[in-house]
Formats: C-alpha cells, structure tokens, sequence
C-alpha cells in the first residue's frame, strides 16, 4: 500500500495517463461490442420491419381483391335475371318495372352482402333503385317518368321501404332527378361490353355517399343495372388494419382520396395521378410527388420535415382502379432503434471519458492526500521524538546539575560541621552555647544524612551509580546490619532476630557483589522496619536458591503474565534489561539471594503499597512524628534492581501486624572459599550430620533439604564425629524472652539435629529441668522422652517431638563415649537474675555426674557471670554468636569439663564478650599447651586457626560497631594475630629508617620475638652468609637464621632484587631456603612484584604492611614451602 | 573536676584527630601505627614520627642540594630521595606529603627541574605542617595522660 502511495506520489502524471489508457481500452472494447451487438439487433429489426411492411401490403391486396370481385358478378347475374324477365315480358313500362323488375331489385338488394344500392335504369329514364340509407331504412327512389317523354316533368321520387317485403310504403316525396341516361357510365355502359364500373355518389336517400358502383347495360340494351357498394365500408376495412404510425392514402385516378389515414397534418393533392404533399400553388414549400413506381422499393419522402418512406400500388376494387400508397415513418423501426443506439452510444461515450479520466484522477488525488497526511504525521512524530529526547537531555542534565551541586552542598556541609567542632572546643561544656551547638551539630548531620540520599537518588537518575563488586561474607553482613539496630530497637522493647531459614545464607556465604550497597539496602529497610515497630519483633529472613526456580519476588514483579512475555518475545529490543539479568541468571555461580524484613509494627495500607517505593512518598497516616524525605525505599527499590533483583511487600497472613518488605538480589557464590569462615558456618550447618573425615565430601543431609559441600572440617571436629559412635545427645534449653526469637532459635538448633527445650518464663525453668532431668539423665531416651511427654504442652510444646527427631537422626550418637552437655541459655531479661541463678545451681547440684551443665546468659555483664563460672554473651543471640555458643556441645566439637581441647580454649579466651570460665584448672590449662600446640599439629594447622579466631574477633567487634568499612574491620582484628608469629625471628631490610621501625613495630605485635633490622642489601647478603658458615661450622642443620626476611626492593647500593639474587646464591650451598617477602611500594600484580618473584622472592607485600595481608603473605609463603617439603 | 578536664581534653583530641584526617594529614596507616603502640613501646609513635621528620629534614636537604644548580642536576640522586620520602611517608600515614611525593616523582621521571623545585617546597611545607600538626597532637596526649586521663581510640570512618 504505501508503495503504491509512493508511487502515485513521485510520478502522478504518469499514473493518470496509465490508467486513463487502461479505462480507454476497456471502454473502446466495450463499445465495440455494443456497436456489433446493436448493428445485428437493428438489422433483426429491419428484416422484421420489411416483413411487417409486405405482410401490410399484401393485406391491402387481398382486401381489394377478395373483398370486392363478386359486385361485378353480382351485377352481372342481376342484369342477366332482368334480361331474362324483360325478354319475357316486352312492356317496359314503369309499371313493368313496378311489378317485375323491384321485386328482383329488392331481392339483389336484400341478399347481395354489403350492398348498398341496387338500381334499375331503363333507356328512358324510368328508374327504380333500392337505396339503404340507413342501417335499418332503406329507401326506394325512382321515376315513373320518361326523361325524354314530356318535357320538364321528368322526376324522382323518393319513398321508404319496408325492410321485410320491399313495398313501399310512406310518402313519397320529390328528390332532385338525375339525367342519369346521359350519364358517361351509362353510355359507357350501353356502348361497350355492357358493364363499367365507376366511383360515383348513390342516387339518393339521405346523403349522397360515394359509393362504388358498378353498372352493367341489359342485354337488350333497354336499360342498366346499377349496384353500388358503399366506400365507407371499404375505408373502414382498410382503417381496421392497425398501423403503427404509417401513413396511408388511397385515391381514385381522378383525384379524388378516399382514404388519408395518419397522423400527417399535411396538404396533401393529386397531380397527374400521383399523390403530392405541399401547398399546391405556394411555392414556399416545395410540393413533393410519390412517382408512380414506387411499388417495389421505398421512395423517401420528406414531409414537414419528418423523413417517409413511401410505397405505392395499384388496387382494383369492383372494377374501380384505386392508387394507395402507404408511408413509413424513417423514425420508427430499425431507424429509430438504430438512433437509440446512437444515442446510448454517446451517453456511453461520455460516461467512459468520465469515468476515464475522472476516476484516475480521483485515485491520484486520494494518495497524494493520504501521502501528504502521512508526511504530514511523520513530521509531527519526528518533532514529538525530539521534544522527547530533548526533555530527556534537559532532564539528566538537570540530574548531574543536581549531583553536581548536591556534592558541593555536601562539601560546604562538612565546613559546617568542621566549624561547629571547632567552636565547641572553645565553648565550656555544659553551657547553653554548647548545647546550641551539639544541636547545630546533630541538624548538620541530619542534613547531610538527607543530602546523601537525594544525592543517591540523584546519582542513580543519572545512571552513574555502579556496581561496586568485591568479595564479603554475606552472613556476616546480615548479622552486622541486624547487631547495629538490635541496640536501638531492645530500647524500644522490640527484639531483632536474623531468621537463617533453612541455613542456605550460610552455605552460600562467600559471594561477590556490591556488599556496600545491600548493607545500605537491609539498613534502610531494618531501620524502617525499627522505627515504625512500637512492640513486638522485627525478624530478618535469609536465604539462597538457585536463580529463576520458584522466585516468587520475580514473579510478582511480572504480573503481566503471559502477555508481557509474548511482547517481550516481540520486541525483543525492548528486553534488554531482562536479557542481562537471565544471562546473569545462567551463570553457574550465580545465586539468588532472598531476604525478608518483617515487622510488627504499623502496616502499609494496601493502596499505598505500589507507591511507596516512588520517589518523595511517603505513608502519610505512619510517617506523622517521624522525619524523612520519602527517598529511602525509592532508593532501595532502585538498588535492588541495579543488582538484578526485585522489590515488593509481601501479603502478611489475616489477623498479622505489620508489614513484610521481600526482596532478592543476584550474588556470585565463590566456588573455592578461602576463609575459613566457610568453616564454620558449614558445620554450624550441616556438620553435625559428617561422618567420615575426609575433607571435601558433600554429606547428604535430611534437613535442610540439600546437600552440603563441606570442606577444611577441623580434625578436632571429625574426630569427635568418627571416633564416638555411640553417644549420648546433648541438649540445649531455652529460655528467652522474645517469643520470636525463641521459635526462631529452636528451629535453627533442632535443624543442626540438637534436642531444644524452651521455657518461656523463668518461673517455669525449675520445673522444665526437673521434668527433664530428674531422673538420671543418663536413662535412655525412651524414658526421658516418656517423662518429658508429660508436662503440660504449653510450656515444653516440642520436646516430644525432639526426642523423635533427636533419635531418628541420630541414632549412633547415643553412647557413654563422652559425656552429655546440658546447655542452657538463660536470658537474664526474663527474670531476676539471683533467682535464676540460684535455679541453676540446683540444678547443677542435682545432676547426675558425668553430665556437664553449661550456661551461657545472655545480657548480663561479664563480670558477674563469670565470677560465677559462667559465659555471658552480649548481643542478639544468632549468626556467629549462636554458632559459637553450640560450639561448646561436644557434637559440634566443644569441650566438656574433662576434655580440654586446646586449641578452643586458647581460643575461648581471646573472647571478648565471652568470657571462658576463669577457673585456675582452666587457667593453668592454657598456656602449655598453646605452645606446644603449635609444634604438635605444626604451622599448617596454626593459619586457620588464626583466621579462625581473627574472623571472630570480627564479628565480636562488629557487633558493637558493625557499621564500618572492612578495611578498619580487618584493623580492628589485629589481637587475634598476635600469637601468629609468636617466637619468630625475622631480619627487615631497608633503607628506610622509619619502614624498619614501623614494621618491627607490627612484627613484635604479632608475636616476633626477634627483629633484626638491616639498612642495606649488602649488609643483608652479609648477615646471611655470616650465618650460613656458622651453621655449617656448628653442624646444626635444623634452624634457620630467620623464619623470614622482609626484603625492601628499592635500595641504594644493592635494591632487595639483588640481594635476593645472591642470598639464593649463598643459599644454595648449604641447602636452605629461607623465605624472602618483598616489600615495595608498588601494587602486587605489578611489574615489580614479577620482577620480585623471578629474583626468587617468595612473597610480595605492599610498604603499609597491614596485618592482615602480611598474615596472608606468611601463609600463602608456608603452604608453597610445606609443599616444596613434601615434594 | 579533674574528670571533667580529662573528658573535655580526651574530646578535644579525638576532634582533633577527626580534623587531621579529614584535612588528609593523615591516612589509616597512621592508625595501624597507633595500634602498634602498646606498654611495651609506650612513644612508639612518636619515636617514629620524629625518625620520619629527622629523614624528611635531611632528604629535602640533599633534594634542594641536588636541585640548586640549574644546569647539571643530578636527577637519580633526586628520585631515590624522592621515593625514600614517598616511603617513609606511606609508612607513616603522612598522606599529603605521600600525596606530593607522587607528583614530585612524576617531575623527576621527565626530568623537569621547575616541577621538581615546586614539588620540593610543597613538601618542605607539607611536612613542617604536619610536624607543627602533630606535635600538638602529642602534646595534647601528654596533657591528657598528665590529667590522670588514657588515650581514647579514635574511629575515623
């Protein structure tokens, strides 16, 4: 269509030429078929025409014929009867003719077929005639005188007759007599042949008719019989014939018409025998004449200006000759058809010429307006397209103009800020100025907080925020963000509990992926959920699952449904963003993270639902009394898509307060873990279910519902596992004050296959434990479990079901192997402390021995607790610290009171926040055996081993203070490196005065007990040789001079290439290798740091030598040597 | 009362510190080096601070030595100072003399002597401005230990 449009557009000339030629073909090819059509129809017509026409004359023919033949005979017989009668009788005398000759007139005249007169005239003149002049009368005139007799009284006499007899009868009265005997017919008639026949007018009766008469002289000449037949009845024959607008005139030869039939108004006169129309004598119009020989073909004629066609014949009526001619009009019959035809042809032609040309140019016209109106709205489309465009400019200009200067508000800001510090330094505390400026401060603050959000805001419009990816542990972050608010909200009375789900966010811990911004992604939503909870619990859900199975955020985002993914298989330009993230989606590592803040408080009204994650909305009735600009969620909404995921509020169950905020990010999982965290929380995950030692295996678990790839189990662990078979369970009670947390907390022990009691108010903890263990808890289960059906099921709801679990799951457990842990976990919150305490002790008296009790109370200060010999754990009891507490149950390798496990209690007591039990047994316990720890189980046991610790320093400390970048985390984890090099000797070379004192700095604190410093290469090249002779000289091969040399590679002299270079030298004679790290400037990945490495370092570290890389270096320096060694 | 000083000192020192890194005197490993000092090296800090000026005293000199005369200078001799400085400087923390090293490092790599002089007074600037910075800083540390006060960590975030 549009390139037929185009094409009548770009040549509409052309266009209308062809098709008016395409209309003229059509029309001509019809037309000619019209024509033929006609020409066959006229001459059908014609044929029919001339039929008509010869069919007409041949019925004048007969009519003069056949109609009036017999008079003559009539006449002839009549004349022959009177004869006969007159010869019989000789008087001729009227009264001879009276008697004899009316009664045979009468009778002629009665039987003789439309006879009209029927006359006897003697020589004399004496007549007698029969004379209808009526159709009912019929008269007789005669004369009963001679006309030669006596001069003058020679007259006629006319008289009716009685129709039936032929008598007359009536008066008769004088007619006008008639010399009848000198007459030409009569001598005609006397004179030759004895017949003649002649048109004449009757001899009497009322009006003098023409009649055709036909005379016949008697034999003996005495008289003449006169028959006269009425013309009238003749011309009403001919006019009885139907003609269709023919003209048709009959004359005598004298001239006289007998017949002017049509509709032709025209004078008409007989010259010369032939009929001619026109004024005789004007000579205005010409007179025209039908020749006489016009029989046999049409003569045209023009008369009045209408076209004839004449025929004319001779027609002899009784003897009479007659001249007829009959005219056809040219307009009728084929003419006339053929003029129609004509006619329909022009108006045939016309209609084709119109059509023709009108319909072509109608076609051109009607595209090139549709064209043009096409134009016409692309132009306006175009033009839309740029406003559009334009308005999308201007506004992302305006977005970067608005980061640009929220940043520089941002600067002045801190200039604010900076100045009201330093007026407060100049202020006496306390006073009204000082708290003015605290205020100033706090608003300051308040601004830049607001600031910061319209300035991420701003940055996302401008499409300038960005991934920011990098490794971290996800469950740590979760439980950072939870330890931040857990302080403000426990002010409120609210409690915040991180729900690990089915444990997945554990195994799944190490990922990749901007861990900034999903911190500020679950602050921003722990921080709502905290600040509109007024009681209640706000819990954090976790969880990870293969991206795309049943991701019902995704599928809420969609609801669309079939009929968004037909568009989008449609458009597939349009589903870019749905490509990336399915690509990411298909990623092997990829894992779709799942996490659920949900609160008690107010609720979303569902109508405000959609919107609240708009910009600058706000939940009006809610946000009443609590500030903020309505970005936060719109914020987070935009986070969370930037990293592949959704948004949304989940529909809490009926009769549920509050609102559930669920959303999902796309994370990469690292396939290697290096931490050791992963450790950790693989045991607290699924440890409990290994059985054989091997490092590496997937365990199948029943719960949890996967299987769980468990690496680095530490021996101590498997051990405990392989070597007991049979065991008795351990258990764990608790009593905690949130109702929340306690489900929660149960659950995730009972997953980790550990019996649970909780107790929900302390007045029932005496009871529980009685029902529990009063009876000797080394009984079997069967009875345990029979004696803890017992007690009400409000308060021990799930311990029936535990005992089920517990032995189902672990059935090798059971056995006498190693004693039985009683956990319990008291939050001192829930009551008085003295009076739990004093619970406890009971209990503990009570026990049975060989059954260890420990208690772990939660929020209670340090000091009381562990005067008493106790653990107290501060903070919200999940993630780590949970983890942690179970550690102490000897299923997941913690110590009973018999057992002494070095290596967890050195580690017990770098505790911070636990404080181990302070007893002197354990005390003396300790610092043996760490020493000779080390030696025993060597140094590849000590690296994770103090990961291990270091990364639970990190929870600890970020438990108070889990806001913080990661690299002031790592900082703050330098005591758990202290034992790292305990007893080290290392020799730093540098030039640099202040590098070799910081560094000596950093080593003597991480245990080094000998730091050799050496200013130049040469001088280190030296020490080395120096050493290496002396050891041989000595013989002792084993030690080393230095465990390590930190070798600085820019030096004067000689740079730590070289003189790495020849310390392998000297080395290599005697067979030693002492590790040599690099210490530069320069990035590691840098050319440098090749170049160390092919000088035969064998590590490489940055100058600031932050602790945590330098350990990291150490190891990694270890494991490539121990490899060497036991290749 | 003497609480209060103590406070009002111990308050007064962590702005400061705050103001010092905000300022970009210094960097984190300033504070690694504070982590360093302990019982057993009670003026570690400051032992290696005043090692770092005593360097940067007799490395500018030497620069400015080597950097006097226009028309042959000894631009090696200038660089190996130069990183030198950058070193200690990292190692200390001192971020803004770090900072000007790196452009002064740049200068001798192209062999500019104008740029290298410039960058020479900058960090000639630079570090007697940080050693007036920090020799408050010390001061007030004493003060505080004077008062009967302990040293209060400073989180720089």
């Amino acid at each position: 269509m549009v390139k037929v449009t185009k094409l009548v557009t770009s040549r509409p000339i052309v266009v209308f030429c062809v098709l008016g030629f395409l209309v003229t073909i059509l029309g001509c090819i019809s037309t000619s078929n019209w024509l033929t059509t006609t020409e066959s129809l006229i001459n059908d017509v014609a044929s029919f025409t001339g039929d008509l026409r010869s069919s007409l004359v041949s019925e004048f023919e007969n009519i003069g014929k056949f109609s009036y033949p017999k008079t003559n005979l009539s006449t002839i017989g009549l004349a022959t009867v009177i004869d006969s009668s007159y010869l019989t009788n000789n008087d001729t005398g009227f009264t001879n003719i009276q008697t004899q000759i009316a009664p045979l007139l009468f009778e002629a005249y009665s039987t003789i077929p439309q006879v009209s007169q029927v006359s006897y005239i003697s020589r004399d003149g004496f007549l007698f005639s029969y004379i209808r002049a009526d159709i009912d009368t019929s008269v007789a005139v005669y004369a009963n005188s001679s006309s030669s007799s006596s001069g003058g009284d020679y007259t006629w006499y006319t008289q009716t007759v009685d129709q039936i007899t032929g008598r007359l009868n009536g008066n008769a009265t004088k007619s006008q007599p008639l010399d009848v005997t000198h007459t030409d017919w009569f001598q005609a008639a006397q004179r030759n042949n004895y017949t003649t026949a002649f048109l004449g007018t009757s001899l009497g009766g009322g009006d003098n008719e023409t009649l055709i008469q036909s005379a016949v002289s008697l034999f003996s000449k005495k008289g003449v019989v006169l028959l006269g037949f009425s013309v009238k009845s003749l011309t009403d024959v001919l006019s009885r014939l139907s003609l269709h607008g023919e003209e048709f005139y009959m004359w005598t030869k004298d001239g006289t018409v007998l017949v002017r039939q049509g509709s032709l108004n025209a004078s008409l006169f007989i010259s010369n025998g032939s009929i001619c129309f026109g004024g005789r004598e004007s000579k205005s119009v010409r007179s025209q004449c039908i020749p006489e020989n016009c029989s046999s073909s049409g003569y045209e004629v023009e008369i009045k200006r209408s076209k004839f066609q004449a025929f004319c014949s001779h027609l002899e009526v009784s003897g009479v000759p007659l001249r007829y001619t009959v005219m056809f009009p040219n307009d009728g019959g084929a003419t006339r058809i053929k003029h129609q035809a004509k006619k329909a042809l022009y108006q045939f032609f016309v209609v084709t010429i119109f059509v023709a040309f009108g319909w072509p140019v109608w076609f051109v016209w009607f595209m090139v307006r549709a064209t043009r109106r096409e134009m016409h709205m692309r132009a306006t489309l175009i033009n839309q397209m740029e406003a559009t465009q334009q308005a999308e400019r201007k506004s992302m200009n305006k977005s970067q103009a608005f980061a640009r200067a929220s940043h520089d508000i941002r600067g002045s800001l801190a200039g604010i800020k900076g100045l009201i510090d330093l007026c407060r330094d100049n202020v006496h505390p306390g006073s009204d100025l000082d708290t003015n400026l605290k205020q100033m401060n706090v608003c300051a603050k308040d601004l830049l907080a607001l600031l910061n959000s319209v300035l991420d805001m701003s940055k996302i419009e401008s499409g300038k925020m960005q991934l920011d990816e990098e490794e971290f542990n996800l469950a740590k972050l979760v439980e950072d963000v939870i330890d931040f608010y857990h302080p403000v909200a426990m002010k409120k009375g609210v409690d915040v509990v991180l729900d690990p789900h089915d444990g997945s966010i554990f195994k799944f811990s190490n990922v990749r992926g901007d861990s900034g911004k999903l911190k500020q992604i679950l602050n921003n939503l722990v921080s709502n959920a905290v600040k509109f909870t007024v009681d209640g619990h706000i819990s954090i859900r976790a969880w990870a699952q293969r991206p795309g199975s049943k991701s019902s955020v995704v599928l809420a985002s969609d609801p669309q449904g079939v009929v968004s993914k037909f568009f989008k298989c449609m458009f597939c330009k349009s589903t870019d963003q749905t490509e990336i993230s399915n690509s990411i989606r298909n990623n092997a590592n990829t894992m779709e993270f799942v996490f659920e803040v949900d609160d008690t408080g107010k609720g979303i009204p569902m109508e405000m639902r959609k919107s609240v994650f708009e910009n600058y909305v706000q939940v009006r009735e809610t946000a009443q009394g609590q500030q903020g600009t309505g970005l936060g969620l719109g914020i987070v909404q935009s986070l969370v898509r930037l990293m592949g995921g959704e948004i949304r509020i989940t529909d809490k169950a009926m009769g549920e307060k509050g609102t559930c905020f669920q959303f999902n990010v796309l994370l990469t999982t690292l396939e290697s873990p290096v931490s050791d965290m992963k450790v950790r929380q693989d045991i607290e995950a699924g440890g409990d279910h290994i059985s054989t030692p091997n490092l590496g295996l997937t365990v199948n678990t029943s719960l949890g519902g996967g299987s769980m790839n468990i690496r680095n189990l530490s021996p101590r662990f498997n051990n405990c596992l392989t070597s007991s078979p049979k065991q008795e369970c351990s258990r764990v009670v608790l009593l905690l004050k949130n109702e929340e947390r306690r489900r929660v907390t149960e659950k995730h022990i009972k997953n980790l296959g550990i019996k649970v009691t909780v107790v929900e108010k302390w007045e029932h903890l005496s009871y529980a434990l009685e029902r529990i263990f009063g009876f000797s808890p080394q009984s079997s289960m069967g009875r345990a479990e029979c004696s803890l059906s017992c007690p009400s099921a409000r308060e021990l709801p799930l311990i029936g079901m535990d005992g089920i679990d517990s032995r189902s799951q672990l059935p090798k457990r059971r056995s006498n192997s190693f004693n039985a842990v009683v956990l319990l976990v008291i939050d001192t919150k829930t009551g008085p402390f003295l009076e739990l305490y004093n619970v406890v002790k009971q209990f503990r008296r009570g026990l049975h021995h060989g059954i260890t009790c420990k208690v772990v109370w939660l929020n209670e200060s340090s000091t009381r607790v562990s005067e008493r010999g106790d653990i107290s754990c501060s903070g919200p009891l999940h993630g780590s610290r949970l983890t942690e507490v179970l550690k102490m149950l000897p299923e997941f390798g913690g110590t009973g009171l018999k057992e002494t496990s070095t290596e967890l209690q050195r580690e017990s007591l770098l505790r911070h926040s636990f404080v181990a039990d302070t007893s002197p047994k354990h005390k003396l316990q300790e610092e043996g055996p760490s020493s000779g720890f080390n030696k025993e189980l060597g140094k590849t046991i000590m690296a994770p081993t103090a990961s291990e610790s270091e990364t639970w320093f990190k929870s600890v400390r970020t438990g108070r203070n889990p806001i913080g970048n990661p690299e002031e985390e790592q900082g703050t984890s330098m005591p758990s490196n202290d034992e790292f090099l305990r007893g080290k000797r290392v020799l730093v070379v540098d030039d640099c005065r202040i590098t070799i004192k910081v560094a000596t700095g950093r080593l003597t604190k991480m245990g080094v007990s000998e730091v050799k410093p050496c200013y130049s290469g040469k001088e280190a090249v030296r020490l080395v040789t120096e050493w290496l002779t002396q050891r041989e000289q000595q013989g002792s091969v084993n030690r080393l001079p230095f465990d390590y040399i930190f070798m600085d590679c820019q030096m004067p002299e000689m740079d730590g290439y070289e003189a790495t270079r020849e310390i392998r030298k000297v080395e290599k004679s005697s067979g030693a290798h002492i590790p040599i790290i690099a210490v530069s400037g320069h990035d590691p990945g840098s050319r440098e740091a090749r170049e160390a490495i092919q000088a035969g370092m064998d590590g490489f570290l940055e100058k600031e030598m932050k602790q945590d890389q330098l350990a990291n270096v150490i190891r990694e320096v270890e494991s490539k040597m121990n490899a060497q060694a036991t290749l | 009362m003497n609480t209060i000083v103590v406070a009002q000192l111990q308050r007064q020192f962590q702005d400061y510190m705050v103001s010092l890194y905000q300022q970009g005197y210094l960097d984190n490993q300033f504070t690694e080096l504070r982590k360093l000092q302990d019982e057993g090296s009670p003026d570690f800090v400051a032992e290696v601070v005043s090692l770092f000026f005593d360097d940067c005293a007799k490395l500018i000199n030497d620069m400015s030595i080597s950097l006097e005369r226009p028309d042959h200078v000894d631009f090696k001799q200038v660089d190996s100072g130069v990183h030198q400085l950058k070193g200690s400087s990292s190692s200390v923390g001192a971020r803004r003399v770090k900072n000007v090293c790196i452009a002064f490092k740049e200068c001798c790599d192209v062999q500019n002597r104008e740029g290298c002089l410039r960058c020479l007074q900058q960090v000639d600037y630079e570090y007697k401005m940080l050693k007036t910075k920090l020799q408050d800083l010390f001061n007030l540390e004493q003060q505080i230990l004077q008062a009967g006060g302990t040293i209060p960590q400073v989180d720089i975030n």
